[in-house]
């Protein structure tokens, strides 16, 4: 899985429906642009589909981000609309079932409905190796008309994992849930390790709610706090689905959301989930808080707070609550850009001022100007997503010596004449066509309030990698999709955010991974063990002191580094999947591989190796771009796949600050935290994942070290 | 006297240990043989330009790697140079500072370093024999640095004025 937008590769487990012009279900919906009734998958009689949606070969890195959430579109019509006609999602995951609510039509014509998940239906949080051999489909819910669906994709929303997470140390002002075990204080039933049933809070009475005060976050020099999120894990005992609200309560004052007070729900089944609720400032401060540029949170407000729970309806329990904190990255160089076209899609009405004036000029203005000018529209009323992009102009180059760190999207919006909307950004590359859908926004109960909402994207959507240069990032437009309700936008930003660029000096250090972190690669892969590299070490150890150019060989069974003297969260990481152009074949036992749009002349050298379907050979012959001679045989064959050279890497980026780990440094570890494990004891620990030796390398006091170190996969 | 430089994350200056490419920001000092000469021009015209590098095995205590030792203003060479070549870029951070990169590849300099020195040939003379050469204009002194044929280092050496 490299990129953010992934379609359809293959049939699922259920292929109940009909292909249209294809037998298989899976080419008729993997359009980048939907072609309607051209090819689609139908069905009138009740009945499955499911696809598979990434190439299970393409690897999985541990990544310094985790997935936030994923949106499944489908394009799909109803012949006639009928009341009892409807469908499910339906998501396979790792093996199980998980249906969704029922959808159904008020249009005949093609529309796009969604679903966001921000976990996954068992309450675990997305994995990139869980998606890769997830299948998503749709469950047809008979009514009498029969339904076609043209289009089916999944948006994968990325984002990096908090600096700090803090947990209840306190009862709050409100304590009106019960607790298990009775005699427990409930803010010890909500904090430590996930224990489950063990001990939780719980509410079967509407309104009742329970907040807690939260452990202080560390002292820190010169903070810049990005967001606040705070989460929990609950579930709704018996069959019945269960709504309440997560709250921040900020001054004696309890918020329900920082954008929206619509109540979280959470179906019955005994299953844990997780609700969440983003704050981008203070809300005792402002509220709508979506926007982090005009009133940061500071410290004294973060470690001020509350964190809890009320109850709309049904018996909601809680067995974990906590609060993430995200700080923020300053950048060095920030490029302001704002639309001069309209782009491909033009559905958003130009409201104020309406003169004949083009959409784009209603919201280039900086600093935006609300009122004054304004598009939108209502989804609701058109009974269909709008969307709209608009193209950027070029940006002056990034100086030399660094890259794009991020390309911050920003929206100046307000809910239009409806009480809530859902909205989410647009990135759209109008070559391919291909359009990438951010993480929807639902907005509520603001009034007239203007506001920004931002989206941050920290690699190229389409492509997966590192945004590579300012005219990659404006060479594609940018836009703004309503999803329901009624809404107005005055403003769009895109903004351009550089860090230095380390990579541009600095060859990495190989890593070796230690037998301990196979075991948990390895284990992962059956028991859903979920893992993920956050933190580094450095240790006087790993040279002979006696000769300290010579190097001392890594001994993969070690758990702690020999002497380690300082450790500290990842500043950085970056992955090279290393995915090549096109599309090869070859036969089982064939040494022959042939391409279809490939550049085998100009993306490889012989004596590289490749994966092909699984299998790692080499590249023994190349003359020309679309067949090449491969070693050993492949043993199974493989018709048009994609392919990739190996290995893929992931390179991490340790800053080790002034004044710490004064010494002659030699070793270099990585540290991989456990978030999710059959065995609740393991959740939160972590282990020693891989190992560098270096010659010996003194650190000034003064000195700020940043150490580039590289995992390689196969 | 030299460092790695003030060094914050985000001021262009990467320390880089045990990174294999190391950034190195070294504050070198000048020589007073060549502020006697600079001092010289402003009478009689005669200039200094930054050409070369040389890195060696002194500069550091050898009792406590970590500790760089004085740098000896007088010094007209390095105390144990091992590797010269030509300055790969130059850069001016403020009017009163002169900036070298210097960079080592893989199989240059393969031994613990601690020292750094840049010459400057001598132009514009009213002595015609003088122009030409080349003195040591700055030195820098840093705690060591092993250097192995898997690491490349860039140092960037700055000389104030």
């Amino acid at each position: 899985m490299a990129n953010l937008i992934l379609r359809p590769i293959d049939d699922g487990t259920y292929s109940e429906w009909t292909g249209f012009p294809n037998v298989s279900l899976w080419d008729n919906i993997n359009d980048v642009d939907p072609n309607g009734d051209t090819s689609y998958v139908y069905t009138d009689s009740e009945s499955v589909f499911t696809c598979l949606f990434s190439d299970t070969s393409s690897g999985n890195f541990p990544r310094a981000t985790r997935i936030l959430g994923i949106t499944i579109i489908a394009t799909v019509r109803a012949l006639a609309i009928l009341p009892a006609t409807g469908f499910k999602f339906r998501i396979r995951y790792y093996g199980v079932d998980f249906d969704s609510e029922e959808f159904s039509f008020d249009v005949a014509t093609y529309k796009e409905i969604s679903k966001t998940y921000l976990t996954t239906p068992i309450g675990d949080a997305f994995t990139n190796r869980g998606i890769n051999s997830m299948e998503v489909g749709l469950v047809y819910i008979d009514g009498g008309s029969p339904i076609r669906c043209t289009k089916l994709e999944v948006h994968v929303h990325h984002e990096p994992y908090p600096h700090y997470t803090v947990e209840s140390d306190g009862n709050g002002t409100d304590q009106d849930w019960s607790v298990i075990p009775s005699t427990a204080q409930a803010y010890m039933a909500v904090s430590g390790p996930y224990d489950g049933d063990l001990s939780y809070i719980y509410s079967s009475v509407a309104a009742e709610r329970s907040t807690f005060s939260q452990e202080d976050i560390p002292l820190i020099i010169s903070p810049t706090i990005d967001k606040v999120r705070v989460a929990a894990l609950v579930k709704s005992t018996g069959s019945s689905l269960a709504e309440g609200h997560v709250i921040l309560s900020s001054g004696g004052v309890p918020f329900k959301g920082a954008t929206n007070e619509i109540p979280l729900s959470v179906t019955g089944g005994d299953r844990w989930d997780i609700w969440a609720q983003d704050y981008l400032n203070d809300p005792g401060v402002a509220w709508p808080s979506g926007d982090p540029a005009a009133t940061p949170w500071t410290p004294a407000e973060v470690n001020a707070i509350e964190a809890g729970l009320e109850n709309v309806s049904g018996e909601l329990h809680c067995t974990s609550l906590g609060v993430d904190v995200w700080m923020s990255y300053t950048p060095i160089t920030v490029i302001s850009i704002y639309p001069t076209s309209n782009g491909d899609l033009v559905e958003l009405l130009t409201l104020i001022p309406n003169t004949g004036e083009l959409a784009w000029e209603d919201i280039d203005e900086d600093p935006p100007d609300d009122a004054t000018s304004y598009i939108g529209g209502d989804a609701d009323t058109a009974e269909k997503f709008l969307w709209a992009t608009f193209g950027v102009p070029a940006a002056a180059a990034i100086p030399a010596g660094e890259r794009i760190t991020n390309v911050e999207l920003r929206y100046r919006i307000r809910l239009g004449n409806t009480t809530s909307t859902v909205v989410a950004p647009l990135v759209r590359d109008p070559v391919t066509l291909d359009t990438y859908v951010g993480f929807p926004q639902t907005i509520s109960a603001t009034g007239a309030t203007w506001f920004d909402i931002v989206e941050n994207i920290h690699t190229d959507p389409f492509l997966g990698l590192p945004w590579a240069t300012s005219a990659n990032v404006t060479d594609y437009q940018y836009g703004f999709v309503i999803m329901s309700g009624d809404c107005f936008l005055s403003r769009m930003r895109v903004q351009i955010h550089t860090g230095y660029d380390v990579r541009a000096v600095s060859d990495p250090v190989e890593l070796q991974l230690t037998v301990p972190a196979m075991n948990l690669m390895t284990r992962s892969a059956m028991d859903g063990t979920v893992y993920a590299v956050e933190e580094f070490s450095v240790g006087k150890g790993g040279y002979d002191p006696v000769a300290p150019a010579t190097v001392i060989a890594v001994n993969p069974v070690d758990i702690v580094l020999s002497q380690e003297v300082f450790r500290d969260k990842l500043s950085d990481a970056r992955f090279d999947a290393k995915i090549l152009t096109g599309s090869v074949s070859v036969a089982a036992g064939g040494i022959a591989v042939s391409g279809v749009g490939t550049l085998f002349t100009s993306e490889l050298a012989l004596g590289d190796f490749i994966s092909v379907a699984g299998e790692i050979v080499q590249v023994v012959a190349t003359p020309s771009d679309t067949s090449m001679t491969i070693n050993p045989a492949h043993t199974a064959g493989a018709v048009n796949v994609a392919y990739r050279k190996t290995p893929q890497t992931v390179d991490y980026f340790c800053r080790v600050p002034r004044d710490q780990a004064v010494e002659g440094l030699g070793e270099i570890g990585l540290w991989a935290k456990i978030h999710n494990s059959p065995f609740p004891a393991e959740i939160g620990t972590f282990i020693l994942f891989a190992i560098g030796h270096t010659p010996c390398q003194c650190k000034p006091e003064l000195a700020v070290h940043v150490s580039r170190v590289r995992i390689s996969y196969a | 006297m030299s460092s790695f430089g003030p060094g914050a994350f985000g001021t262009a200056v990467f320390g880089g240990d045990p990174t294999p490419f190391l950034l190195l920001q070294i504050d070198a000092e000048m020589t007073y043989q060549a502020r006697s000469l600079m001092a010289r021009g402003w009478t009689d015209g005669t200039s200094l330009k930054m050409s070369q590098f040389s890195v060696g095995q002194g500069g550091f205590d050898p009792f406590n790697y970590k500790i760089a030792l004085p740098v000896n203003p007088d010094a007209v060479a390095l105390y144990d140079p091992i590797f010269t070549d030509i300055i790969d870029y130059y850069e001016s951070p403020n009017p009163q500072n002169a900036c070298a990169y210097c960079f080592l590849d893989y199989l240059e300099a393969n031994v613990t370093l601690g020292e750094v020195c840049i010459w400057s040939e001598i132009e514009n003379s009213p002595i015609p024999t003088e122009n030409g050469q080349l003195i040591v204009s700055s030195i820098g002194h840093f705690p060591l640095i092993a250097k192995a044929d898997t690491i490349r280092i860039a140092l960037r050496v700055l000389s104030q004025f």
